[in-house]
């Protein structure tokens, strides 16, 4: 693990901007839950996101894929085009894609139907049995091809944060967007999903995850973002972040002892 | 390859499906087995039917057929229904708009126009459609419009559809009746003599044998063509829609675009069922568009099962089969209305509590009650009929195997000669004492069957069950046949 870390950090530098954050705002009536946030993302980085709760990282990932329109604010794909209010499934398209914080699985659909869905826009002329072999592919990924016939509503949680996850990689995105991939899952479960995260990014994916489990994360990505009350107050390596003043009184010092 | 089991695949195949093609059997063969004239009898069967008709439960060929026919137009339209409804989730409490503009579309394209003096080298003097050609086409205005409403109600997220469609029929009725459009839409009373495909005049009764084969034939292939699309990639989509819209656009699904796609499909098939049900009756009348057929429509298909294209035509059979031929004979015309919304009512809330996702996915053993207790019932109503054995008094093989059903069925129901006896004593006490009823005789058979139907179906659920317990404490498992099952 440690050679590919430092191989990532080498190249770092010469890795395009895959999307870039420009004075972002979002404003509940008032509420700034977003508050001009500016950060880049490059092509190909592991980044977790981190802040209190009601800091606004649900926010900022409804506003990066288009769930909700920005009240100010740019965001800039490729160095070209500025994507901010676009529709989520436009957005999609583009390559950017998300789970959700609650898992929302198609309930009375089957595990392989669940991870079929997202290969269909792409794939309109394709035959039947190939979707069928992408989709049970999607699933092998997670160690959930022998249940593939279960509905949804039957499996237990730590399955269907896998199938979330099998199914937003499915559409095979540039950039992935999880909202607390590990929350409510044991330490086995949150080891295999662990591993695939970093499978995923190892083929070369951009993902961003937020997470309240501080250990798994600060082992798992290469930098990390810090939110509090909307704005944007830290941004460096895990280890940096670990020791900065401000980070640790507005969200470590007071609540670490909380998610660990 | 292994043949036995290459063998026991398809078994399983076929056993999986035996309600579809059983179901399906019956409707082709019905017009055989029921003796119309024009059609080759089946041996057995049309002896049997022979007999079990003569009670008088189903009132004649022509019209059991002609009922049987409503039943696949409803069919097709409950269908229709849940292919917006149940599998994309998007509620039309409306569809009665599909139904009424297709029957004035059918009726105005078969009947024709006047050809612009221009245009008359291209069309003649006087345009119009094959009353067939009329039907798809209605269902192509039908989808058109459809589009155009999920424009305006479907691009946003929210119960716009609902509301939109609560109220667009209302509209389209009061401006159809409205004095100016008097010659285009016929006022209040519409148009008489819609043509119909067997007579494209539309001044003659309609033939009822050949109707039923159109009709039926239309009921297979739209609702095939339904299933096609609710079993393929389109399908899958739709559900994603109905189970997590966010999630679904999370994907790349474009919701607008599926959601239109699932209300225009939707929309030219209660098209055709919409034409199709004017040319049965043979007129188009503003009371198409009524919240009555909305409603009827969904209750259908909650009844027999949502999500599952085929719960939209068994529910329509059973509630059409039940208010047409049932109910309709029971009771004065008078009452009907009420007796129909209160019988709609009662399954509605008895399906729900044991069967919440219709007669379509009930359980297998509910699912077989039903059957079984619907042939119990059939049995009790023609067993007390005095001159019903005369029958054995020729003997040919269909005579003999109703003998012998009957011989099993009383074996088997001997242990319910009190339910039988109770059912019969308040189901009458309520329909002639309380309801003031004189039933007539043809009334009274109907009404006695319904009357079984009710006793028969918890019967036919309860038996086995009781069978079984009985069974394994006096007897234990059986011999060598059959597997342990522990309770
Ligand atoms: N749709 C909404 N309407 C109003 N307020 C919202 C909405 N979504 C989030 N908020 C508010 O914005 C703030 C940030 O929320 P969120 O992004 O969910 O925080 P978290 O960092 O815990 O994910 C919270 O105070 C929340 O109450
Ligand atoms: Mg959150």
């Amino acid at each position: 693990m440690t050679t590919t870390f430092s191989e990532k950090q080498v190249s770092n530098s010469q890795r395009s901007v895959l999307i870039e954050v420009q004075n972002l705002s979002k404003h509940f009536e008032g509420l700034k839950a977003v508050d001009d946030v500016n950060f880049k993302i490059k092509a190909g980085e592991l980044i977790g996101i981190i802040g209190p709760n009601g800091a606004g990282k649900t926010t900022l990932f409804n506003l990066l894929t288009g769930f909700l329109k920005p009240t100010k604010g740019k965001l800039i794909l490729d160095e070209k085009k500025n994507i901010a209010g676009l529709s989520p499934h436009k957005i999609a398209k583009l390559g950017i894609t998300r789970t959700f914080q609650l898992v929302r699985p198609f309930k009375l659909l089957n595990a392989l139907e669940n991870t079929t869905v997202p290969h269909i826009p792409k794939s309109k002329l394709t035959r039947s049995s190939t979707l069928k072999n992408k989709a049970t592919w999607s699933l092998i990924t997670v160690d959930l091809a022998e249940k593939k016939n279960y509905p949804a509503f039957i499996l237990p949680h730590g399955d269907l944060k896998r199938l979330d996850f099998a199914r937003a990689m499915a559409v095979q995105p540039r950039m992935l967007l999880l909202d607390e991939p590990f929350a409510g899952l044991s330490v086995e479960e949150a080891f295999r999903v662990e591993r695939v995260i970093r499978e995923a990014n190892e083929k070369g994916m951009t993902i961003v995850i937020v997470e309240h489990k501080l250990k798994i994360l600060m082992r798992l990505v290469e930098r990390v973002i810090v939110l509090h009350q909307g704005k944007l107050i830290g941004e460096g390596t895990p280890k940096e972040i670990a020791n900065n003043d401000e980070v640790i009184t507005a969200y470590l010092g007071t609540e670490a002892k909380d998610y660990e | 390859m292994d043949w036995y089991e290459f063998f026991e695949d398809i078994w399983d195949e076929i056993k999986d499906r035996g309600y579809y093609i059983s179901g399906i059997a019956l409707l082709i063969f019905l017009p055989s087995i029921l003796g119309a004239s024009d059609t080759p009898s089946i041996p057995i069967l049309t002896d049997i039917y022979a007999i079990v008709g003569n009670i008088g439960l189903f009132g004649s060929t022509n019209f059991f057929l002609i009922i049987l026919s409503l039943c696949a137009i409803w069919g097709i339209f409950a269908a229709s229904w849940d292919i917006l409804s149940g599998y994309t989730g998007q509620i039309s409490f409306g569809h009665a708009i599909f139904f009424g503009l297709a029957a004035y579309v059918g009726y105005w394209t078969s009947t024709g126009f006047q050809v612009d003096p221009l245009l008359v080298g291209l069309l003649g003097t006087r345009f119009s459609l094959a009353p067939a050609v009329a039907l798809i086409f209605s269902g192509f205005i039908c989808a058109l419009l459809a589009v155009c409403i999920g424009i305006l109600a479907l691009r946003v997220k929210g119960p716009y559809l609902a509301l939109v469609t609560l109220v667009i029929p209302l509209i389209v009725a009061s401006l159809f009746k409205l004095e100016i459009f008097y010659t285009l839409t016929g006022g209040d009373h519409g148009f008489p003599n819609v043509p119909d495909v067997l007579t494209p005049t539309g001044i003659l009764d309609i033939d009822t044998l050949n109707f039923y084969i159109f009709s039926i034939s239309v009921l297979l292939v739209s609702v095939g063509i339904m299933m096609l699309i609710a079993y393929s990639r389109y399908g899958l989509v739709f559900q994603s829609i109905r189970e997590d819209e966010d999630a679904a656009e999370s994907l790349g699904i474009n919701l607008a675009f599926y959601k239109i796609l699932a209300f225009a499909i939707s929309a030219f098939f209660a098209g055709i069922a919409g034409g199709m049900y004017a040319q049965y009756r043979s007129i188009a009348v503003p009371s198409f568009f009524d919240t009555s057929f909305s409603f009827s429509v969904i209750i259908m298909a909650v009844i027999g099962g949502i999500g599952s294209i085929s719960g939209g035509v068994v529910g329509a059979f059973l509630l059409t089969i039940l208010i047409e031929i049932l109910l309709g004979d029971i009771f004065p015309s008078s009452v009907l209305e009420g007796v129909d919304i209160l019988a709609f009512g009662l399954l509605l809330v008895i399906t729900l509590r044991y069967m919440p996702y219709g007669v379509a996915r009930a359980k297998s053993d509910q699912k077989k009650a039903i059957v079984f207790g619907l042939l119990f019932a059939l049995s009790w109503a023609i067993i007390p009929i005095s001159n019903f054995f005369e029958f054995l008094s020729s003997i040919s093989i269909g005579n003999i195997i109703l003998f012998l059903a009957m011989v099993l069925i009383t074996i088997l129901t001997l242990p319910a000669i009190p339910v039988f006896f109770v059912s019969e004593i308040v189901g009458l006490f309520v329909l002639e004492g309380l309801m003031g009823l004189s039933l007539s005789p043809k009334a009274l058979i109907k009404a006695k069957f319904l009357i079984y139907c009710i006793a028969g179906i918890p019967f036919a659920y309860y038996l086995p069950k009781v069978f079984k317990i009985l069974r394994l404490r006096f007897w234990g498992v059986w011999p060598s046949v059959g597997r342990y099952e522990p309770e």
